[in-house]
């Protein structure tokens, strides 16, 4: 970690907020063109509950997501909690078509507009662990481990064409490329809680985040047009170029056609904190608010070519990027930015205690993924812009419901539903390049659907479980609290 | 589920606060609507009018509670013979629901449940109707639980008893106030001004929790008070609840009321304190528990999902225990074995321990002080 991160730890430690200053932040490397993954907050209870949980925040998960709500534990006692997650990702991505021209009709080049790609892939462990403590004079503490990433994907895609082939608007395919990513953020952190006079709780928390990243993406030569080099386009040439590797045909996914490899890799450690506040207005109606701040890691991206490639070997630039310089420039070091995240909320309960209904909104600061965006595109080399990628911020609305359908002497049952909207939020190019817009494209925005259930067993033993659904993220979540 | 007129809620909140002075108007309704006059013809055209408390009330029940001697006769020794009975008219506060009229052609009280060694008669009678209020039981006059001593203010209590209407039946319902005069073990004296219509009624603290069973009218020779005075007897909740509470179905002393939100309110609050280890505000706060409810048992929302068995006597003995109060805890961690809902509960384990871990300190205390002494 660098020591200007220590700086800014301690100021937020004395509650003070430095500026946001300039760092690097992901590359433009073609595995981000497709990926939106979100950075999860913990629990089978929230998750159940759409994630509204703000104004809840009524167990030990509150120590990530709102630690003021860790002085609920003082009411029940300490408690250990522990939940297994199961993500199963669907990556979109262009995988081929034709935008900004009519297809040609010829070999892969038949299909208007631009096609997408989908592919699957699917992770679980163990995504928290939590002690919360209860101290006496009424403070809190909770130290948990929360996975805040665990992502995986894998795409394959066979490049799509671009342009009319007319003057001022060249006919171009994209080159086919395989792309891999693995990604995971765990923190270890350590919150602490406190309730004021007027049923007002504060709380701040510390984490340590780490960071595993690593990622490659495979691009694979294909050939022009004038598939022969003569200085024009025959039958011959369409001959050719509809083969496998030509420029019409199906990719060559071969090794020794692999025409260059871009690559990120991160193994960094970083600080980040986050503060709440919960105030319990009556025994009706409470309302909460956080910040969360996301960390900064390191990370190196790397450009090279392949065997195909005109320097096997040897980087398209010999300059790499860093924080002192960004033109003209491939790859180098740079920062991959997790988003802040600030929001508020508010629940109303029901006068006997047995209903709840949770609303939440969050700003998510995804914008902060390309602050300092890494160039890592040969192409874009000598014209790089940053202004010309963006991942908006994001406004993310949360509604949950839970309702108690039964309370006996050894078994408490309840059941939740919740939703969420989570706006798009992938990188997306908006500049004047026709092939970089067919290839940074604009996610959609979703509605995740969720509902979980729990049971509370003897009274010291909590069973939750829950399932949160999307038309590109399913979550699966089951979690044990043992109380004390 | 049971949705409880509103006005009855407030009425109830309104009870749980309610200063000595209360004035019938805002007071007494909560008290009035769980006390029943029955009125009982025998064989021979001798009519009794006496009174009753609804206990709780389940999906199709009500549990009514009265003197056994309101029904059966003043004899205790021979077996009740409900032979001599020929009608019993059980009527409901501001009529309710018509009366309950049970005679030798239609038998309307599903079950008869009389104490053998106590004056006590649980009658289980059909009712649809959701009462809007079911007696909240305490053990104590609210503000003391100590034996009154002299020159002390007495706590004040309240007693709800049927008044004798033309024709030899219970007509209306009348209110008496008095103060605790002493109180044993097994009975609770007071100079609320009672009369036969009284027999088998509830007496209530200042709270409007039930205290006691009114079961007597006794001479102040007998009690030790003015002789010139006539005091009313009345069994303590303690022993009335040992003697029915295998009578009742399992929950059913825990059903709705509100003075039992506001207990469990206080409860959470005490738990916090018992959490945090602030064992005096824990002493003080699961004392005021016990004043709204007496009766351990039933659960408790303390947060989240966080449930709990309502245990504040259990507590509170942990409270003076960690206050170094031995002998205090252990009379308050007997009182809950006698209640019972301790021993389904996980932490009896504890309080054994403790037990013995107090009765130790207690030995070694005396072992001390015998030693000091014999210096």
């Amino acid at each position: 970690m660098r020591g200007s991160k220590r700086q800014k730890l301690a100021f937020w430690l004395l509650g003070l907020c430095l500026p946001t200053t300039g760092l690097l932040a992901q590359t433009n490397d073609d595995i981000n063109s497709g990926l939106q993954f979100n950075f999860s907050t913990p629990g089978a209870r929230s998750l159940g509950m759409g994630g509204a949980f703000l104004a809840l925040a009524d167990d030990a998960t509150a120590a990530f997501t709102n630690p003021a709500g860790l002085t609920n534990l003082t009411v029940g006692g300490s408690e250990f909690s522990l939940e297994l997650r199961q993500w199963r990702y669907t990556n979109v991505f262009t995988d081929g078509g034709h935008a900004f021209g009519p297809p040609t009709g010829v070999g892969l080049d038949t299909v208007e507009g631009l096609r997408n790609g989908e592919s699957d892939s699917e992770v679980s462990g163990i995504s928290f662990l939590s002690l919360g403590y209860v101290l006496p004079r009424g403070f809190t503490l909770a130290f948990y481990r929360h996975e805040l990433a665990n992502f995986q994907a894998r795409i394959e895609s066979a490049g799509a064409f671009v342009g009319s082939g007319e003057r001022g608007n060249p006919l171009f395919r994209v080159f086919p490329s395989r792309s891999n990513l693995n990604l995971q953020i765990v923190n270890y952190g350590l919150s602490s809680a406190y309730e004021l006079p007027g049923s007002v709780s504060v709380g701040a928390g510390v984490s340590f985040y780490q960071l595993d990243l690593d990622s490659r993406t495979e691009r694979y030569f294909r050939g022009e047009q004038d598939a022969n080099g003569d200085g024009e386009v025959n039958e011959e040439d369409r001959r050719l170029s509809r083969q496998p590797g030509g420029f019409f045909g199906l990719p060559d996914f071969l090794g020794d056609n692999l025409f260059n490899i871009q690559t990120q890799e991160g193994d960094d450690t970083a600080w980040g904190v986050n503060l709440g506040v919960l105030w319990k207005i009556n025994p009706l109606w409470s309302v909460g608010a956080a910040y969360r701040q996301g960390p900064d890691f390191d990370i190196q991206s790397r450009y090279v070519y392949g065997p195909r490639g005109p320097n096997p070997g040897q980087s398209a630039n010999p300059n790499l990027c860093s924080s002192s310089r960004t033109q003209n420039c491939l790859g180098g070091q740079g920062v991959l930015h997790v988003p802040d995240v600030y929001g508020a909320g508010v629940v109303w309960t029901t006068s006997q205690g047995k209903t709840k209904i949770t609303l939440d909104y969050d700003r998510v600061q995804y914008s902060q993924l390309t602050q300092d965006l890494t160039n890592l595109l040969a192409r874009e080399t000598g014209d790089f812009d940053r202004s010309n990628y963006r991942v908006r911020d994001g406004n993310e609305a949360h509604a949950g419901f839970e309702a108690i359908l039964g309370i006996g002497s050894q078994l408490v049952a309840t059941l939740r539903l919740g939703a969420w909207y989570d706006p798009a939020h992938t990188l997306e190019y908006i500049g004047t390049d026709q092939a970089l817009r067919a290839r940074f494209v604009a996610g959609e925005d979703a509605i995740h659907a969720s509902s979980g259930v729990g049971l509370v067993i003897r009274e010291n033993l909590q069973v939750d479980a829950a399932l949160d659904l999307s038309d590109r993220v399913r979550t699966a979540s089951i979690s044990l609290v043992k109380f004390f | 589920m049971r949705i409880r007129p509103a006005i009855f809620l407030l009425l109830g909140l309104a009870s749980s606060w309610a200063p000595a002075a209360a004035q019938e108007d805002d007071f007494t309704p909560l008290l009035k609507v769980q006390t029943v006059m029955i009125s009982v013809a025998r064989e021979g055209g001798g009519t009794e009018i006496g009174s009753g408390i609804v206990l709780c009330q389940d999906e199709s029940q009500v549990y009514i509670l009265t003197a056994r001697h309101v029904v059966f006769g003043k004899s205790l020794i021979s077996e009740p013979d409900a032979g001599q009975v020929s009608r019993i008219e059980i009527g409901l506060f501001r009529n309710l629901a018509p009366p309950i009229v049970e005679n030798r052609q239609e038998r309307v009280i599903t079950k008869q449940s009389a104490g053998k060694n106590r004056d006590l008669l649980l009658l289980t009678v059909p009712l649809q109707l959701v009462l809007p209020a079911t007696a909240v039981l305490s053990a104590a006059p609210a503000g003391s639980e100590a034996e009154s001593r002299p020159g002390e203010r007495q706590p004040a209590v309240y007693t709800i008893g049927s008044q004798q209407g033309a024709g030899k039946i219970a007509t209306s319902w009348a209110l008496a106030e008095g103060t605790l005069f002493r109180r044993d073990p097994e009975f609770l004296y007071h100079t609320a001004p009672i009369t036969p219509g009284f027999s088998g009624g509830p007496l209530f603290n200042e709270s409007g929790a039930l205290i006691g069973i009114n079961v007597e009218i006794v001479s102040g020779l007998e009690v030790g008070g003015d002789p010139e005075t006539r005091y009313g007897r009345a069994l303590a909740i303690g022993p009335v609840i040992e003697t029915v509470n295998k009578w009742l179905p399992g929950n059913c002393l825990h059903s709705a009321g509100p003075v039992r939100e506001l207990a469990y309110e206080t409860y959470r609050r005490a738990m916090r304190a018992v959490s945090i280890k602030n064992w005096p505000q824990a002493e003080a706060l699961m004392k005021q528990s016990l004043q709204h409810l007496a009766q351990e048992g039933g659960t408790v929302h303390l947060q989240g999902m966080r449930y709990t068995t309502y245990l504040p006597r259990y507590h509170l003995g942990l409270a003076l225990y960690k206050e170094n109060r031995c002998g205090e805890a252990l009379r308050e961690w007997g009182r809950s074995e006698v209640q019972r809902a301790i021993q389904e509960d996980k932490r009896y384990q504890k309080l054994k321990k403790f037990q013995k871990r107090c009765v130790e300190r207690l030995k070694q205390d005396i072992q001390k002080a015998s030693a000091t002494a014999g210096r």
